[in-house]
């Protein structure tokens, strides 16, 4: 019995809050409503959204400095396009090539060709909304290896005092590539053109490394890019670049190939010196995916056909032997009738 | 019936053939003029450099922990890289220093810079930060989207059992073309 007036007195009260919280609700969630874009919003939009205070474009990005003189002058652009004055270090460091194209800017070695790259001037402040050239000056020194050397002028901007404990250094790149006078080789070597070769469907992916044993780069840029054929279908690449001295492993992918094929991808790699190389990979299709789809739908298919014609069997044995009894019992019943009309 | 007399009328031939003339001359100028309109054609050359844009890169960030323990703070650093490179852009950091050092002189504890840990918002691999190697953090080969590509990077450090204080590392973004 107690637990009786408990549970009343519970529901009585859980009638009631829910009463008060239906009352609340509105109010609540109009002041949160309220609240919410004042202070929260701009919040989350300063702390993830990159701040146009500071906005600095370099061009060109990269400058082609041809074989002739040793010496030669070009100018590169800096433009502040922020909201602030930056200051701006210039600095220089040579590059390597990774194979997936990533660069990686070395520090100064003794023989480092940074050492023939002089900009003017070397620190400046540039206001905003300014742009500003800066003049770099290439000396080639005597009797140099001849070939292409890699230099990566720095527009760096230092970090400033502030709250955090990590400071950031902002610094932009633009490239040289500097000629050196002397014998160019353009020798390029091509891998295996690589791709899976049986693919049970989705998209394929094809790479090919490619080796530059030359002493000069080989641009891959529309519309001179790389593309592989197959069948009807022409497949990409991506415009690429291939520094001497440097392997890249170049991919494109086949978004949508076939459900079933036996095909083959062909590519013809330029060297450089007006030759093509060539290079090929066969490629199955199989749709394995959707003939095991097929079959397991089959099977089940089968399965229930089964299982109905089974049924319908039981069903008619069942209905059979109830006709059965039913006779029986029909001839076994006593014939009222009979004794009646008796 | 109106007479014409023979120096009226040797005016009016004169008058004509000037006329005649003068419109030759205007329309042999006219042709030529026309023809270099129509066959000469003028061309207009717009010259776009390759360039490549940084914009708002966080100054700085903090990351507190207790000793022992991992400080992780995701999107610590975010910034926009724009480019109309078509072999794309490539964002890397190193650090300037072996450590992150305390800001107490007094204080000689160090927290190695490999305990400091970098990885894109987006991605899933943490890669220690360098001061002699540069991570890579952002690679793309194609050019950014028209306004810029918004990128973000976590950062993470493995705190060891060091004294109590502040500890700093100044880090350089590098942005450039591939």
């Amino acid at each position: 019995m107690p637990t009786f007036i408990h549970a009343s007195i519970w529901r009585r009260y859980a009638h009631l809050a829910t009463a008060i919280l239906l009352a609340a609700g509105p109010v609540a969630a109009t002041r949160g409503l309220a609240a919410a874009p004042a202070y929260a919003a701009p919040e989350r939009a300063s702390a993830h959204e990159p701040d146009p205070q500071f906005s600095l474009t370099v061009y060109p990005s990269r400058v082609d400095v041809p074989p002739g003189a040793g010496r030669h002058a070009t100018v590169v652009h800096i433009k502040n396009g922020g909201n602030a004055a930056v200051p701006i270090q210039m600095s220089a460091a040579e590059f390597t090539q990774a194979p997936d194209g990533t660069l990686t800017f070395q520090p100064p070695g003794s023989w480092s060709a940074t050492s023939w790259v002089h900009t003017r001037p070397q620190h400046f402040t540039l206001p905003r909304g300014r742009t500003r050239k800066v003049h770099v000056q290439i000396t080639i020194p005597d009797r140099p290896e001849p070939g292409e050397r890699y230099v990566g002028l720095l527009f760096k901007t230092p970090a400033v005092p502030a709250a955090g404990n990590i400071l950031l250094q902002r610094s932009i790149a633009a490239k040289l590539f500097i000629s050196v006078p002397g014998t160019i080789s353009r020798h390029i070597e091509v891998g295996q053109l690589q791709a899976p070769s049986l693919s049970i469907g989705g998209a394929i992916s094809l790479s090919l490394p490619i080796h530059n044993r030359g002493n000069i780069h080989q641009d891959y840029v529309h519309p001179h890019g790389l593309s592989a054929r197959i069948g009807e279908q022409t497949l990409r690449f991506a415009d690429f670049t291939v520094l001497a001295g440097s392997t890249r492993l170049v991919t494109a992918e086949w978004p949508d190939p076939p459900l079933l094929c036996l095909c083959q991808a062909t590519i013809s790699v330029p060297d450089g010196t007006g030759k093509t190389i060539t290079r090929q990979v066969p490629i199955t299709i199989v749709p394995l995916r959707e003939t095991a789809g097929l079959l397991l739908a089959a099977a089940g298919l089968l399965l229930v056909l089964q299982a109905s014609r089974r049924r319908h069997r039981t069903a008619l044995a069942r209905a059979r032997q109830q006709g059965y009894h039913d006779a029986l019992n029909q001839d076994d019943a006593p014939r009222h009738d009979h004794h009646d009309s008796n | 019936m109106r007479r014409f007399t023979p120096s009226a009328v040797l005016g009016a031939c004169g008058g004509a053939s000037l006329v005649a003339a003068g419109l030759v001359v205007m329309l042999g100028n006219g042709s030529s003029a026309l023809g270099d309109e129509v066959n000469g054609q003028t061309q207009a050359n717009v010259s776009v450099a390759s360039a490549i844009t940084l914009t708002g890169l966080t100054p700085s960030f903090t990351l507190s922990g207790l000793p022992n323990t991992t400080a992780t703070q995701d999107k610590a650093v975010s910034y926009r890289v724009t480019t109309n490179n078509t072999l794309g852009y490539l964002v890397s950091v190193r650090a300037d220093a072996a450590a992150l050092t305390a800001q107490d002189p007094a204080n000689p504890d160090t927290i190695p810079i490999s305990d400091l840990e970098v990885k894109p918002d987006e991605g899933v691999i943490w890669s220690p930060v360098g001061n002699n190697d540069v991570d890579v953090v952002h690679s793309k080969d194609s050019p950014s989207a028209a306004g810029g590509d918004l990128l973000q990077d976590d950062y993470r450090v493995h705190i060891r059992n060091v004294r109590s204080g502040t500890y700093s590392v100044t880090l350089t973004y590098t942005a450039a073309t591939r």
